[in-house]
């Protein structure tokens, strides 16, 4: 096995709200919205990782907190071994150049009074990524890399499409050449034909430029479809994690079971396997005790409802965080 | 799987749309006759606009003096005409330095936020409670009359109007996502203030410079009127309006003339900022 690109070690992030008068009066801290609460997770070199899970699980946080967009509570996020939160790598440039983000808003992550040939000739010369003669060639062969035609150099971002604009922000985040991309909710925005172009360009690209993905989304077919492994999230924390095809195929977790059969398939017989969820996703401010799943959850006994149960491998087919997943892999 | 791009027909350029407004026509006439008659009075004025005549004292409007003569025989047609010059360099001078003040001091306080903006937030609240010409005018007796003193004095207060707006503007804009992908790219904070965030928060600020240019005029010919901008003999609106005062019965054009020239300025740079918002405004 490679060694990770992106090492996440316990990374919580809590975003604080402020005390209230009745907090000041209790003299108990404010309260916070507690997105992370211990994500460990590897990234490997060549990988695309899905992440999924419910809106408000914390997804588009974490995407967010690598690129240190936000700043963890605590715990660690490291690159290539190198902590990027610790005092002196804070600026460091190379980082941001090494891990690039693509948003999920086509219309609001493109500067809209900048051309799309400004928006990467600009990365291109802060990065130097060459000598400044050489930059409207190599703004050509982006446009070309991601199949815009050569005159939308000149055109502003409200005359593309939204497929188009993704495409933009694509090649913005290729024209620094990084090794890992986060792609947050990169189609979700999008008509689903324009969707599986924009996915299949992204592949393709990872295939030529041997490109590292960490693909959020929602939509689990397409999670299936782009990724090898896949990770499921839960107010904040992994509850399983594991290879894309024996996940998808055999999840072990109840949550990833409630989950994967919310899903429509094509399928017929796929139909009405699992469990309906029940109830609503806790508040991230007042995360249960116990198992943070057990209050939805059809098999919770006692156990989860006073113990937390940890990531730990079951079955040899991926980690799970659940107290009767051996019952799971067992019986089905 | 065709991706097709909708635009509007591109033969109506912004410019072209701009210029189909009547109120665009209008402010953009007034307003650039305006600087024709500040930059040449001597053109237009008939007399030089201190020249005493004593054989036509206090004389109606009539055709060698169109708006009349004052009490010391000067024509005031020509007075109006070269107030032009100080009251139009007043819509400039008492604004661009509150402007460019104001639009860093906003911009960064917006990008930062942090005590700054705390502290910023306390003194916009102190400073807007007081009424302004209240403020400007302490502040112009505290350093003297005089129109320099008044466009610091004007300045002083003025640049807290444009801060609070363009504040506001920038963490508006900071919540698009591409402020987040410039951070992403590593770009420094400066270029992500002033290439990515200004110019995208900025046409508010700019609609309210030529609103502010309007009110510029009002209030120094307020001062002037007061004794506390620009002094007579100098030809200024305020003044001119207050040298008129006592014969306000009698010779009711001495202050009328001024006080049109006062709304007209006013009107055009008003009719001016509505179609700049219009014009600058981003589209898609």
């Amino acid at each position: 096995m490679t060694a990770p690109v992106l090492e996440i070690r316990d990374l919580h992030l809590a975003f604080p709200l402020g005390r209230s008068l009745a907090d000041l009066i209790a003299r108990r801290p404010g309260r916070a919205v507690r997105a992370l609460n211990g994500i460990d997770l590897d990234l490997r070199r060549g990988e695309t990782l899905g992440i999924v899970g419910e809106s408000g699980c914390g997804k588009s946080t974490l995407a967010r907190a690598i690129v240190r967009l936000y700043r963890p509570t605590s715990g660690t996020v490291r690159f290539d071994g190198d902590d990027v939160f610790a005092t002196g790598n804070r600026r460091d440039r190379t980082y941001n150049r090494r891990v690039q983000m693509m948003f999920q808003d086509p219309y609001s992550s493109l500067n809209p009074r900048m051309t799309c040939g400004q928006i990467l000739t600009e990365a291109l010369s802060v990065h130097q990524m060459r000598p400044p003669a050489e930059i409207p060639a190599r703004v050509a062969e982006l446009l070309d890399l991601v199949r815009l035609p050569q005159d939308a150099a000149g055109k502003l971002p409200h005359e593309f499409s939204g497929g188009q604009r993704q495409r933009i922000a694509i090649a913005r985040a290729l024209a620094v050449e990084p090794e890992v991309l986060i792609a947050d909710e990169l189609v979700s925005a999008l008509d689903v034909s324009v969707q599986a172009q924009v996915v299949n360009l992204l592949l393709e690209l990872q295939e030529r430029l041997d490109l590292t993905i960490l693909f959020v989304a929602h939509d689990l077919r397409l999670v299936r479809h782009v990724s090898n492994r896949v990770a499921v999230i839960y107010l904040g924390r992994i509850v399983e994690i594991g290879d894309s095809e024996s996940l998808f195929a055999a999840p072990l977790h109840p949550y990833s079971q409630a989950l994967l059969s919310a899903a429509p398939s094509l399928d017929p017989t796929d139909r009405g396997r699992g469990a309906r969820l029940q109830g609503e996703l806790p508040s991230p401010l007042n995360i249960p005790p116990g198992c943070p799943f057990h209050l939805r959850c059809p098999r919770a006994t006692d156990i989860c409802r006073k113990t937390r149960p940890d990531l730990r491998s079951v079955a040899a087919r991926g980690e799970v965080a659940c107290h009767h997943a051996e019952e799971i892999a067992l019986n089905g | 799987m065709t991706e097709t791009t909708l635009s509007l027909p591109k033969s109506r350029s912004r410019l072209g749309l701009a210029l189909r407004r009547p109120g665009f026509l209008l402010g953009a006439a007034i307003i650039g006759f305006s600087t024709l008659l500040a930059l040449f009075p001597g053109l237009f004025a008939p007399y030089d606009p201190n020249f005493i005549d004593y054989t036509a004292v206090g004389q109606p409007p009539s055709a060698a003096h169109p708006f009349g003569t004052d009490m010391l025989g000067r024509d005031a047609f020509s007075r109006v005409i070269w107030a032009y010059r100080i009251n139009m360099q007043m819509a400039i001078l008492a604004t661009v330095f509150a402007l460019v003040i104001g639009v860093t001091v906003g911009a960064l306080v917006g990008y930062y936020r942090g005590v700054a903006d705390m502290i910023f937030g306390r003194f916009v609240d102190a400073i807007i409670t007081f009424p302004f010409l209240v403020l400007v005018i302490a502040v112009v007796a505290v350093l003297g009359p005089g129109l320099i003193n008044m466009y610091i004095a004007i300045t002083l207060v003025g640049w807290v109007y444009y801060a609070r707006l363009m504040r506001a503007e920038i963490i508006g804009q900071m919540g698009n996502d591409y402020a987040a992908a410039g951070l992403v790219m590593g770009y420094s904070d400066r270029r992500i203030i002033f290439r990515h965030l200004l110019p995208n928060a900025i046409t508010p600020v700019i609609v309210y410079w030529m609103t502010d240019m309007a009110l510029a005029i009002l209030l120094g010919s307020s001062l002037g009127y007061l004794g506390l901008g620009a002094q007579p003999p100098q030809a200024e609106w305020g003044v001119l309006i207050a040298e008129g005062r006592n014969f306000i019965t009698t010779a009711w054009w001495l202050s009328l003339m001024p006080g049109i020239a006062i709304v007209l300025t006013g009107l055009g740079f008003s009719l001016l900022g509505d179609a700049m918002a219009d014009l600058l405004r981003p589209r898609g």
